[in-house]
């Protein structure tokens, strides 16, 4: 299966991918298209970064060299995404308070 | 008539852009003789075509090699990624025998460094040389054979060296026993096994005027199987014939009242004998008749052989050269 049809099949519901399917409905190469996923807005640098690795490695080896790219890129997210869950749990409660304090000051502005 | 502008066109797509853009830009009349386009890393640039070899550069062409344009590194992998669809793994097995077929029927010769897995030859790394053969429907290139329907009712092998037009006589061929012109339309199933006599895409063929059913990238063995089986084929047409296994197969289709017309790579009459596999195919059946074609025009046909002849021949232990004619269709003397 070309890499076209893999983003079609599992990328679909992924928001970050709009502008990839957008670019590949407009002419544009994958790799062109690639790059138009890496700039979406709702990435922040970490994953632009994942998703940039990802993609140049992306179709370019055989079966067993594709696996062992997933598989790579697979770990790396992994540690990123533990990472963002460590972060959560700390700063999550603090983000919530910062939120209550922002919203409580909007409304005594406001009386 | 296909256009041949429009094969260049699609030959040429998936070439790296600052190529591409260079090779677009040549006066019609130098694409239309292109026959193949060689990329070498760090080497001209080479056109071959009417048995000349021009060097692309940023003025068209030269027949100075050192004028030439030099292809980067970069310009194979990204020409050699885009021929892939960006999805290398998805085409190993072609990879793996050394050429890609694109859209249209244009086969891309590939090599570098060979990578192995317990011994066996699983893919090719490093592309340092990316060949394109332009395929191109050449109409009534096949008339000289065409006079004489016996020739082909009877089974015919087309033998002869790379680019003296095997598969375009094929394609010829087809195109005239299913299209019905000047004749009866007659059911053709074709064994395309590498994507190069149809050029189908998404299951359409690349030329409109082939009515044939086409087992696309079909290994013969099993294509010729499944065409006597299913598709009861008044004629198969196959290229390449290669496998002993392949003159097993033929004897099916002789079996099933098919008749067969296909080629076989054979720079001369001598290496056409040596073959190991020549005689099973000519004690298959399938083939009543062999034309031996040159390089130089295409389709060029040099001599027309009855098997039977050429059997006793192997069976004799040699050859000698043939004497004698027969009257035969014009431009081809039937020799025996």
């Amino acid at each position: 299966m070309p890499v076209e049809e893999i983003c079609m099949r599992h990328g679909k519901s992924l928001d970050f991918m709009s502008p990839l399917f957008a670019a590949l409905k407009a002419g544009e190469s994958f790799p062109q298209a690639w790059k138009k996923a890496e700039a979406s807005p709702v990435l922040c640098e970490e994953d632009r970064e994942l998703l940039s690795q990802f993609g140049e490695g992306f179709g370019a080896s055989d079966t067993q060299g594709q696996l062992n790219h997933c598989s790579l890129c697979g770990s790396l997210t992994k540690k990123t995404l533990l990472k963002a869950e460590e972060d959560e749990k700390k700063k999550g409660k603090l983000y919530r308070m910062l939120g209550l304090f922002g919203g409580a000051a909007a409304a005594l502005l406001l009386c | 008539m296909e256009n041949p502008e429009k094969s260049f066109r699609e030959a040429t797509a998936p070439i790296a852009p600052r190529i591409r853009d260079l090779l677009r830009a040549l006066p019609p009349q130098i694409q239309t003789s292109i026959s193949e386009i060689r990329l070498r890393a760090g080497r001209p640039i080479c056109l071959w075509g009417k048995g000349v070899t021009w060097f692309l550069n940023h003025e068209g062409v030269t027949l100075q090699q050192e004028q030439g344009l030099c292809a980067s590194m970069e310009d194979l992998q990204e020409s050699f990624r885009e021929m892939c669809s960006y999805s290398i793994y998805s085409h190993q097995e072609q990879i793996r025998t050394g050429f890609l077929t694109l859209q249209g029927g244009h086969r891309v010769g590939v090599c570098g460094t060979a990578v192995y897995r317990e011994g066996k030859q699983t893919g090719i790394r490093d592309v340092s040389s990316l060949n394109i053969r332009i395929a191109r429907a050449v109409p009534g290139c096949a008339g000289a054979l065409l006079k004489r329907p016996e020739i082909l009712e009877g089974g015919l092998l087309l033998a002869g060296p790379p680019a003296s037009g095997k598969t375009t006589l094929l394609r010829d061929i087809a195109m005239y026993l299913s299209g019905g012109q000047n004749s009866a339309i007659h059911k053709v199933t074709v064994i395309d096994e590498r994507g190069e006599i149809c050029g189908v895409n998404n299951g359409i063929p690349a030329w409109s005027s082939l009515n044939c059913d086409v087992l696309d990238g079909f290994q013969k063995v099993d294509g010729i199987l499944l065409a006597v089986r299913s598709m009861s084929p008044e004629y198969l047409i196959c290229d390449e014939l290669g496998g002993l296994g392949e003159a097993q197969a033929l004897v099916q289709s002789v079996n099933a009242g098919a008749a067969v017309i296909a080629s076989i790579h054979a720079g001369s009459l001598s290496e056409l004998l040596h073959r190991p596999q020549t005689k099973a195919l000519l004690q298959s059946g399938a083939f009543q008749r062999i034309a031996l074609l040159s390089h130089g025009v295409p389709g060029h046909i040099q001599q027309l052989l009855r098997a039977g002849d050429l059997l006793a021949q192997v069976d004799r232990g040699g050859f000698s050269s043939f004497s004698g004619s027969h009257s035969g269709i014009s431009g081809v003397e039937e020799t025996a």
